[in-house]
């Protein structure tokens, strides 16, 4: 039997309640799988399988029912269409997204864009503590659920009213009514916005008749700490506003003290529950 | 501003969700002129997104939105 332990190792075989029988796990970044690759599971789960598909959490594929035996022949075929195993264990897992900006009418940023570029970075690394997990929401909708990520990236822009578009305002009060975080208020018939109930979904902005209102900066607002699992938690803010770049880095960092402030086997977001954000804000 | 308001017509579609006030706010304003105004009664929040912008890019001119109760007073010149 030809099996190669090393590869079982780097992950994507889940053990399955019956003998010899795997999960075989198949990575799909940002959830986007072109209809080759899906006709080819298809017809692995035909071959090697049981003639089905279990579509993972975080946005993959497991073929269940893989025998032992088959692994590689099959890890191989995969690899000729571009697909790999997923990552398990204790490794940065694959970075989940929504659709983004450049499909989405709500959308602020190109999720899967960044989304992409961390899993470039990061994806299977190992030697963690625990498993680690990243999603990117294009705006503050958050569908793909950032915050339930060890780091999650959300798409935000603040709106301003610059002093030259002041006299395109109409006041008509779109802007005032549509606001979700009912910062905006009319002062002398020109809409002045509230920051701090402000949610940077950039509503206002784009519904604006006049398009009087405009953008003033778009980035990243970065959480930690969340997780799911026995005792689930959001992840807090660490960072607002942050370019494409800079949220790459921060993730590299997270990932570094996470390594560093680590006692034994523990989610980073008990480490952030333990010494704080702070830690992680240099 | 726009406090003397010639409305044509009014659309009552309060207690109707997303799509439905836009589509008939479409059908009405087939039926107006050009420069007629109207006023489009919603409880919908998603009227606020989608009948501003379908009028952005059709070329009709979004007036203004008074909101009471609940229901938003959307007004909208063809």
């Amino acid at each position: 039997m030809a099996v190669d332990i090393e590869k079982l190792k780097a992950g994507g075989f889940i053990a399955q309640v019956e003998k010899d029988l795997f999960s075989l796990r198949v990575r799909i970044p940002c959830g986007n799988v072109t209809s080759s690759q899906i006709r080819l599971l298809s017809d692995i789960s035909e071959k090697y399988g049981r003639g089905y598909l279990h579509i993972t959490v975080r946005q993959g594929f497991e073929i269940p029912h893989i025998h032992i035996t088959n692994i590689d022949k099959v890890a191989k075929i995969l690899e000729e269409y571009g697909l790999f195993m997923g990552a398990c264990g204790a490794r940065v897992r694959v970075v989940v997204s929504c659709q983004g900006s450049l499909l989405c009418t709500d959308g602020i940023e190109d999720s899967p864009s960044l989304a992409k570029a961390l899993d470039k970075a990061y994806y299977g690394q190992w030697g963690l503590p625990h498993k680690f997990k990243m999603g990117v929401s294009g705006c503050p909708n958050a569908c793909s659920k950032p915050q339930e990520n060890d780091l999650g990236f959300v798409g935000v822009g603040e709106p301003v009213l610059l002093e030259r578009e002041k006299e395109e305002c109409t006041a008509c009060g779109l802007c005032v009514n549509i606001c979700p975080g009912k910062a905006i208020t009319l002062v002398d018939d020109k809409p002045v916005i509230d920051r701090t109930k402000c949610f940077k979904d950039l509503k206002c902005v784009r519904v604006c008749p006049q398009n009087a209102l405009k953008i003033k900066n778009m980035g990243w607002d970065i959480y930690i700490g969340g997780k799911f699992g026995k005792k689930p938690q959001l992840g807090v803010i660490l960072k607002t506003l942050v370019s494409d770049d800079c949220a790459i880095e921060i993730a590299g960092g997270v990932i570094e003290g996470f390594k560093k402030y680590a006692k034994g086997r523990e989610r980073l977001g008990d480490i952030v529950e333990r010494l704080g954000v702070d830690a992680f804000r240099s | 501003m726009h406090s003397d308001l010639e409305i044509k017509e009014i659309l009552d579609v309060v207690g109707l969700y997303c799509p439905t006030p836009l589509v008939l706010t479409m059908e009405k304003m087939q039926e107006l002129e050009n420069g007629d105004i109207l006023r489009i009664d919603a409880d919908d929040p998603m009227a606020l997104e989608d009948i501003p912008s379908w009028a952005k890019k059709n070329g009709h001119k979004f007036l203004k939105v008074i909101s009471n109760n609940g229901v938003y007073k959307i007004y909208i010149k063809k």
